[in-house]
């Protein structure tokens, strides 16, 4: 028995404030690399603004206080909109609030960026900043906030479960959003799975690359884009720190570290579950994707993220009280 | 020392026909605090301005804030803070501390008295129905012992000072009373932005109180192997107070819980931590004593732990302040303390009350209802300054609405004399004048194997000219609290 002590609500907190942080960094960058794909796109081809609204799930609760997926109604919708619980404001309202909730293990540092982060995007006036015709340096600069805010967990949050935790929410849905970016913009720009393995010289590939990641790492890496290598270095690399595989094994390895358990073994069904997980992407190929198709892998791969979400929950957020006590 | 640099604020401030604390006249700084009028004397008048305005800046920065309730929206608000100490001399002081604990003594006394022999009632002393009618009376508290006879671990009672600077207590908050932890945060702010002034003042230190609070808490725990496993217990980050909750928690280095993450198992209060299931010995409970054990108490609470009332009367668990506690801070039984001392321990009351007239006798609420533009009329179990009619600043409708609230429940309402409460200089938000504010004190008490009183305590002001409302969700502030004559505090 460890002589740390962490309640199961602090634990829950911790991991739920570090969900919503990373949820908003991957929206920002969503929002900001579809805004200069505009720019760049001779003339719309199809509407990628209502795509974005496909990608957070959030397309049905959009059609009901907007009627046009325009830039600015989704932008709005995705970054100020208080009803929105995907919102950019939302998602920092709730994160703020977790971390309020455990003042006790969040440090001043952490909690004075996240406070300022969230007071910075509450009191922003959209309309007089010309915010919808340029939200680059808006956005950058909240991606830039939530960077800091990482920085100070890795320097000063210690060392104990808590910080296992806020890993485990971290690479949880960051692992999630990847997979989501990936089923929905590959379903609407690739159609047919034939085109698997050419070429494809298209912005939107990028796009693609850019919103969950780095791209010129991709283009050291594997050079051309296509398709393959995309799944590949989206799903598969072990270096990408965005890919699946890459998110599992980090998140596996934050559970490791509160039960002490040793890699390939488990003591609880979280633990089984993430060492399932990870197991199968150790082993899982392109061909397979393609094979079982890619839309059906990854929801799939959904299906068993979920599973080990309720298993962290059911193990450590809300566990059986009738254990043994410990004095 | 001459005063050549006088600063032009203090040299044209006017405590007028108030009791002024650091003032004895117009202009003229009281002879026991003139080291300290040397020092401020000597800052130009924008130095004060400034050095209010870093205060400000490093308590919003700390986050030190607290939650109000305005027309169904919430806000957090940083407690406004005043840069100017307030002073009391170690002669002063010394009273105060004799008077409260002789008072907190008697209460504890009475509080034991009641849920137990009930000597006092069949003496004649305090009549059964002003106990029984108390709103902090808990049937089932009867028969219960907390361990050392002590019920009222934290307290906090109000001081004021009349016309003449004589002390009162105005009232006993023996539940849950809250704002030891600005008095922390202000001394911390003070010493930073005004390190020149406060040094060699010979203030005496507030910082152990963390450590004395802890010495209490352990003191009442059941016996255990190691040092015991202690909780505060707040309702949650919605309750005003909640800063509080998490600064104190860490401060003493308990874990700061809500209901939710306590159960009872195999006869002992737990947290449900990641590790399983962990004993608690001492709960230090900052929710309302009826939310806390829904089978004991009020059955829909969702903020207590059910089965929780049955551990304590096992004797695995320790709860301060007891549940019941608050049978003494109604403002019907706060008319019999100067009796309890009387009774209880053979003394003269130290610390006076302030005349008070129970609307529940007959006579006196005449004489209420005949003078109801010049009394304080209060309901018996108000708190936060709400449910009070000021009779000199209220209008005839508000007396009318009184008027009828008293008739329909007599025991409900008390009614005090309005005292002209002393006051205190006030930078104004301009940084360019001091104006005098009303003022009370909160000094804050521990009681476990030991009386412990804290020098000085919290100073709330009234920052609305005139106002004597002092309460900080009523736009009141606060101000640091200097009590002299003691061992130096380190910077």
């Amino acid at each position: 028995m460890k002589n740390s002590l962490l309640l199961s609500r602090v634990a829950e907190s911790v991991y739920w404030m570090s969900r919503y942080v990373e949820r908003v960094e991957n929206t920002v960058r969503l929002m900001n690399v579809n805004w200069h794909l505009m720019l760049d796109l001779p003339q719309v081809r199809s509407n990628e603004w209502e795509s974005l609204l496909l990608v957070s799930g959030d397309y049905d609760l959009f059609k009901e206080s907007y009627d046009e997926a325009s830039a600015k109604n989704v932008m709005q919708f995705m970054t100020f909109d208080a009803m929105n619980p995907n919102s950019m404001l939302a998602c920092l309202t709730a994160a703020r609030e977790n971390a309020r909730s455990v003042r006790d293990v969040v440090t001043p540092e952490m909690w004075e960026q996240l406070n300022s982060l969230y007071l910075m995007v509450k009191a922003y006036d959209s309309d007089a900043n010309g915010f919808y015709s340029n939200p680059h340096e808006f956005y950058q600069e909240i991606q830039a906030g939530i960077l800091q805010f990482y920085g100070f967990v890795q320097v000063n949050m210690y060392r104990e479960d808590s910080r296992s935790f806020f890993f485990l929410g971290n690479f949880l849905e960051r692992a999630d959003k990847t997979t989501r970016i990936l089923d929905v913009r590959y379903f609407l720009l690739l159609p047919s799975v034939k085109e698997v393995g050419t070429a494809l010289d298209d912005l939107q590939w990028a796009a693609l690359l850019r919103s969950v990641s780095s791209i010129e790492p991709f283009i050291k890496k594997y050079g051309a884009i296509k398709a393959r290598s995309i799944i590949t270095y989206l799903l598969l690399d072990t270096q990408n720190p965005r890919s699946l595989h890459f998110c599992i094994q980090s998140a596996d390895q934050a559970l490791r570290e509160v039960s002490e358990t040793p890699f390939g073994m488990y003591h609880n069904d979280a633990e089984r579950r993430s060492g399932q997980l990870l197991s199968e992407l150790n082993y899982l190929t392109v061909e397979e994707i393609t094979r079982r198709g890619l839309h059906e892998t990854l929801d799939e791969l959904q299906l068993k993220m979920n599973q080990l979400h309720n298993a962290i929950h059911d193990r450590y957020f809300n566990p059986d009280a009738s254990q043994e006590i410990w004095k | 020392m001459t005063h050549q640099n006088l600063n032009p604020m203090i040299q044209s401030y006017d405590p007028e026909a108030f009791f002024d604390e650091l003032f004895e006249g117009p202009g003229k700084i009281r002879a026991n605090f003139s080291e300290f009028g040397d020092k401020i004397s000597q800052l130009s008048e924008g130095e004060l301005s400034i050095r209010q305005k870093a205060a400000d800046r490093a308590l919003i920065r700390m986050g030190i804030t607290f939650q109000v309730y305005e027309a169904e929206e919430k806000s957090e608000k940083v407690f406004p803070f005043d840069i100017l100490p307030r002073i009391i001399g170690a002669g002063d002081w010394d009273f105060i501390d004799r008077g409260l604990r002789q008072r907190i003594k008697a209460l504890n006394l009475f509080v034991q008295d009641v849920y137990g022999p009930k000597k006092i009632m069949k003496d004649g002393v305090v009549p059964d129905w002003v106990v029984y009618s108390s709103s902090g009376y808990m049937q089932p508290c009867e028969g219960l012992t907390p361990p050392l006879g002590i019920w009222c671990h934290i307290s906090g009672s109000d001081i004021v000072r009349d016309g003449e600077g004589n002390f009162f207590v105005l009232e006993d908050n023996l539940r849950c009373p809250s704002g030891v932890s600005y008095v922390l945060a202000n001394r911390q702010v003070m010493k930073r932005t005004f390190p020149e002034v406060f040094e060699r003042m010979g203030v005496r230190p507030v910082s152990d109180y963390p450590k004395m609070l802890l010495q209490t808490l352990c003191a009442v725990s059941p016996p255990t192997d190691g040092p015991p496993s202690i909780a505060v217990l707040t309702p949650g980050i919605f309750n005003s107070a909640y800063f509080e909750h998490a600064f104190l928690a860490q401060q003493i280095g308990a874990e700061l819980v809500e209901g939710r993450d306590l159960v009872v198992s195999g006869g002992y209060v737990c947290m449900k931590t990641t590790q399983g299931l962990k004993k608690v010995d001492v709960i230090y409970r900052r929710i309302n004593a009826d939310y806390l054990d829904p089978e004991a108490f009020k059955p829909d609470s969702v903020l207590g732990v059910a089965g929780l009332i049955d551990v304590f009367k096992q004797g695995k668990v320790a709860i301060a302040n007891m549940p019941g506690s608050g049978v003494a801070d109604d403002k019907v039984v706060y008319a019999y303390v100067p009796e309890m001392i009387r009774y209880y321990l053979d003394e003269e009351p130290l610390l006076q009350n302030v005349p008070t007239y129970l609307c529940s006798r007959d006579d006196e609420k005449s004489h209420v209802l005949e003078n109801l533009d010049k009394l304080v009329v209060k309901e018996a179990d108000g708190a936060g300054g709400y449910g009070m009619l000021i009779g000199p600043s209220s209008t005839k409708k508000e007396q009318e609405l009184f008027r009828d609230r008293i008739m329909a429940n007599p025991r409900g309402y008390i009614a005090q004399p309005t005292l002209s409460l002393s006051r205190a200089p006030v930078l104004m938000p301009d940084g360019h004048r001091i104006e005098g504010r009303h003022l009370d004190l909160r000094p804050f008490v521990l009681y476990g194997d030991e009386i412990k009183v804290m020098p000085g305590g919290l100073t709330r002001v009234a920052m609305k000219k005139g106002s004597l409302v002092v309460n900080s969700s009523q736009g009141g502030g606060s101000k640091d609290t200097w009590v002299l004559g003691g061992q130096e505090e380190g910077l």
